[in-house]
């Protein structure tokens, strides 16, 4: 009887927990419902609100790829809603080609200035050497990096992408779209308002459409004090979403008080581990970023975890993929793992900033040579990966340059031609020649270029000064938007309407007439874009004439003149030279030849952003081709011996290290050199020909004057 | 005792509301099609047209659709085949697909009040009634996207994934158009409780036609004159008929300008086209 009873109380034990697990179950279940509804209608507000492509193509595909089903698949109507989302969002989510233009213009806005910033803080050096606690430079690496990573995630008003034309017109032309997304965000509220009477939800828990945009517009504030004030004010309202609290601690962290931010992002994990509704979750990792940047108690552990994390919700976000590297290599002090991880995200092909990650592998691939493994798998993956830019493959395959690579494979991706003229002074007589301001550069198009990178100068010794002067860049055969608009009525009518067949070369200045285009779907009006403006018959013959007659073939190379600067300064003063190393060199007379110390330059021009060096007290000219980028690359270019025509590749500098294409002949001028200058300090210490004469000359002289001296002397004693 | 008794009323009535509609028949309401739409009839040419006319039959009628031949009128399959919902009952071919091409079918009383019959009288459990909802839109989703990405192939384009707006809206008021005749044709037989309204049913036409028209004001100028002509006979679903018949294939070459000169667009595209 006693044992019955304890069987009926271990079974009721079993029915409480049992009871207990499937109220929590439903109770969980709730939550997601929440969280999941609550997610689309701001994901849907975020696109309607935000009136940009790239807002609508991070939010869509974080609804079609990223949301999970796993706890709402019993859910009929949150199921329903989500095939109705998927069917209209599917249908709408921007082409491949739209994809690829919002990839090249990312390309294009990256922000120069926080690139260089971040080549001064990820110094190798400072990297693999410095101690336990972070300096002051890698620290602004790590907040540079933390905010990188952060743009993709979260939509601050983008100035620049206001600016960007093309941008605008993908924007325009998804426009009415937006009347799908309302009806959707519409469906999508009032299913929230049904399932929280059915399920007895408190009414606070429930996003409004007035409140979606109000928390939308608070999340774009650029000013993160603004921000931060009104999430702080509007917490009553906000503070169910589990959002809330990643913004108010990002806020805190955009005001660099990670103190005030650590318990707001610690609360943002809690909640967002209750009701996990991604399969990753972009904000988590930005937290764990957050905390690797800023938290200096975690030990290596910790931060192994928080790296885990942080690439695990940030699969495809190149600034994160660097952060997590640069902590194994400063803080973890993990080469090996750290350079392997940055192997994977170059051969990911979904990742992004990648061009930042081959210049960073170039900055350190003194270290990662000594991993032999891993560094012939991390040069397979640079060589392969489609899409670098100019910049970043050449700064990689010169510091790589294994088995002279570079001069055989990449030397000749630029080329300059028409640099140098003889000046001709009648009959058969020729001048020396002489440096042309304008030349043409001719780029293989087979790897991204922008021209805001590039910076070029022609560079004068004359044995004693350098005369250094900057040119400007432009493209050879690019339209000026003021001829378009001039040319074309309809382009002028609707500005966005030229970028369905013009690309721009520089936003907003320079363009050329796009590749492939169908002239028959244009004249048909069946051109994809067309029907979204008020176009006449007439209108589409102006646009198709006008493309073909302007339309030059790009033959896989893009044309680029360079003249004279423009309205730039000229001033004189001492330059401080510091030489390069040569690599792979073992002729110390060549390494010591460079000249060093301060050097009189006249520069004329707006920025000198390199360190010309002197090898040589001949006089000669330069052209110096700087790529800019997180790994500056210096092209120097000189004439070609052969034809006298055209330049050819001397050297190019990278990190401080210098290669030439010709080290044998450059050693060789240099041993001949100093030869002479040696013979000339010889001769110059014993008498010629010449001098031993006069020297004979002056000795009779001084003879006979001392004979005259001697009879004067005489003659005047006899006097006295 | 008493369900079956409400059972074999429920049936008696399903046969006979089948009878009565099958007074309008799929090539009365392809005739009326051709007859409205521009493309000459029976025309080689014009072969995935015709195809189409028939795909929209199926789309509003079968049960099989996409089939356009040999298809049952009744329950979809996606209900009649689920082993929760296979036992519902349902009082005549019409209360499918027959709520309006753009219309939420939860919003259609007939639909709904045949789910909540089958509820009460405990054919499905209430628990499932989200899951009727949820399988019916599942399907009605398939439909419309293969309707649609069909005429958007017709239309010279890659399929429905990709159009622009604009593109979508022409799209769709084609599609809508030849549901409308369809569905008008089924107002012309004795059993109209179960189908949309007629007034409802003009809004989508109208509506229809503004999109067709876009937004050249000459072009709406002329999609207003036509809907005033179709308001002075829409009492009349066969007047209503005859009237587009008469007027909509020469307001189609009316239009002009970018995307909407219709006539070029079919032409090009190799469709031969009535004269008018």
């Amino acid at each position: 009887m006693k044992c019955s009873s304890n069987i009926k109380a271990f079974v009721l034990t079993l029915v409480i927990i049992f009871s207990n697990a499937s109220y929590t179950f439903a109770q969980s279940d709730k939550d997601m419902v929440i969280a999941q509804m609550n997610y689309c209608i701001n994901s849907l507000t975020n696109i309607i609100n935000n009136k940009s492509i790239v807002v609508l193509d991070h939010e869509t595909d974080q609804l079609i790829n990223n949301l999970t089903m796993e706890h709402v698949s019993n859910l009929y109507e949150i199921a329903d809603f989500r095939g109705s989302l998927l069917e209209t969002v599917g249908n709408l989510q921007i082409t491949e080609e739209e994809r690829n233009i919002l990839k090249r213009v990312n390309d294009m806005k990256k922000d120069g200035m926080l690139w260089q910033s971040l080549s001064n803080a990820l110094d190798p050096t400072l990297l693999l050497f410095s101690g336990s606690t972070k300096s002051s430079k890698l620290q602004i690496g790590f907040m540079l990096l933390l905010t990188a990573a952060r743009t993709s995630v979260e939509y601050k008003s983008d100035q620049h992408e206001q600016n960007i034309g093309e941008l605008q017109s993908l924007w325009e032309l998804r426009k009415k779209d937006m009347n799908d997304y309302i009806q959707l965000r519409k469906k999508a509220l009032d299913l929230e308002y049904n399932l929280f009477h059915k399920y007895n939800l408190k009414e606070q828990d429930r996003l409004t459409e007035k409140n979606a945009i109000w928390f939308s517009d608070i999340c774009k504030e650029p000013d993160a004090r603004k921000r931060l004030r009104l999430l702080l004010d509007n917490r009553n309202t906000f503070a169910f979403l589990t959002d809330y609290y990643y913004h108010v601690g990002m806020a805190y962290i955009d005001l660099n008080n990670y103190i005030q931010a650590k318990p707001y992002l610690q609360e943002y994990i809690s909640r967002y581990n209750k009701t996990p509704i991604f399969r990753y979750d972009e904000k988590s990792g930005c937290v764990a970023l957050a905390m690797l940047a800023y938290d200096f108690t975690l030990n290596a552990i910790e931060k192994q975890k928080l790296i885990d994390v942080a690439l695990k919700n940030l699969p495809n976000n190149g600034a994160a993929l660097l952060q997590c590297v640069v902590t194994y290599l400063s803080d973890i002090k993990n080469a090996p793992k750290a350079y392997n991880l940055l192997r994977l995200g170059i051969d990911n092909p979904n990742m992004d900033n990648k061009d930042a990650m081959v210049m960073f592998s170039a900055n350190m691939l003194e270290d990662i040579k000594q991993y032999k493994g891993i560094y012939t798998k991390l040069s397979e993956a640079v060589y392969s990966t489609p899409g670098l830019s100019l910049n970043s493959i050449i700064a990689y395959a010169m510091k790589d340059n294994y088995q002279n690579s570079f001069w055989m494979n990449y030397a000749n991706l630029l080329n300059i031609s028409d640099y140098f003229h003889h000046p001709w002074y009648g009959l058969w007589i020729w001048g020396n020649p002489v440096l042309e301001c304008e030349f043409d550069i001719a780029i293989t198009n087979k790897y991204g270029l922008n021209i805001n990178d590039i910076k070029i100068y022609r560079e004068h010794f004359d044995g004693e000064k350098l005369t250094i002067k900057q040119n400007q860049l432009y493209y050879k055969n690019g339209l000026l938007i003021d001829d378009i608009m001039n040319d074309v009525a309809c382009f002028k009518a609707n500005p966005n309407l030229m970028y369905l067949f013009l690309s721009p070369l520089i936003e907003g200045k320079v363009y050329r007439i796009k590749d492939n285009l169908d002239y028959g779907l244009i004249e048909s009006g069946e051109f994809r874009g067309l029907s979204e403006y008020t176009l006449t018959e007439d209108d589409l013959t102006d646009i198709v004439t006008y493309c073909k007659d302007k339309y030059i073939e790009n033959n896989n190379i893009t044309a680029l003149c360079s003249d004279e600067m423009d309205d730039c300064q000229e001033h004189t003063d001492t330059l401080l030279l510091t030489p390069p190393i040569i690599e792979n060199n073992s002729d110390d007379i060549l390494s010591n030849a460079f000249i060093k110390g301060k050097i009189l330059c006249d520069f004329k021009g707006d920025s000198l952003v390199y360190t010309p060096y002197i090898l040589s007290t001949e006089p000669r000219d330069y052209i110096q081709v700087v790529l800019l980028g997180p790994s500056t690359t210096i092209l120097t270019f000189s004439l070609d011996s052969k034809d006298n025509k055209n330049a050819y590749l001397y050297s190019v500098e990278n990190g401080g290290k210098i290669i030439f294409q010709d080290l044998k002949s450059v050693s060789s001028k240099i041993h001949a050199q100093l030869e002479k200058l040696e013979k000339e300090k010889q001769e110059a210490s014993q008498p010629s020909f010449l001098q031993k004469i006069s020297l004979w000359f002056s000795s009779v002289f001084n003879s006979i004057g001392n004979w005259f001296a001697n009879l004067w002397n005489s003659i005047s004693n006899l006097w006295s | 005792m008493k369900i079956i008794s409400r059972r074999y009323i429920l049936l008696f009535f399903s046969l006979l509301l089948a009878v009565s509609a099958l007074a309008f028949g799929k090539e009365d309401h392809v005739a009326d099609m051709r007859r409205i739409f521009p493309f000459i009839p029976f025309d080689p040419a014009n072969k995935k047209i015709e195809d189409f006319y028939y795909l929209v039959n199926s789309y509003i009628d079968y049960t099989n659709f996409p089939s356009i031949s040999g298809g049952q009128v009744g329950t979809p399959l996606c209900i009649k085949n689920d082993p929760k919902l296979g036992n519902m009952k349902f009082a005549n071919h019409r209360v499918w697909f027959h709520w309006g091409f753009n219309k939420n079918p939860r919003t259609f009383q007939p639909l709904v009040n045949m789910v909540e019959y089958n509820i009460k009288y405990g054919i499905i459990p209430e628990a499932d009634r989200e899951y009727f909802w949820y399988v019916l839109n599942k399907e009605i989703r398939k439909r419309n996207r293969l309707l649609m990405d069909k005429w958007a192939k017709i239309s010279g384009y890659n399929g429905l994934v990709g159009l622009m707006a604009s593109q979508r809206a022409q799209s769709n008021a084609f599609v809508t158009l030849l549901y409308s005749i369809h569905i008008l044709g089924d107002h012309q037989t004795s059993e109209t409780s179960v189908i949309i309204d007629k007034r409802s049913l003009y809004g989508d036409i109208y509506n229809a036609i503004d999109n067709l028209a876009g937004k050249f004001i000459s072009n709406q100028q002329k999609a207003k004159s036509l809907k005033n002509k179709l308001r002075l006979v829409q009492s009349n679903p066969k007047a209503f008929l005859d009237k587009m018949e008469k007027e909509f294939t020469p307001f189609l070459y009316s239009l002009e300008g970018v995307g909407y000169n219709y006539k070029k667009k079919f032409s090009s595209l190799g469709y031969k086209l009535k004269s008018c």
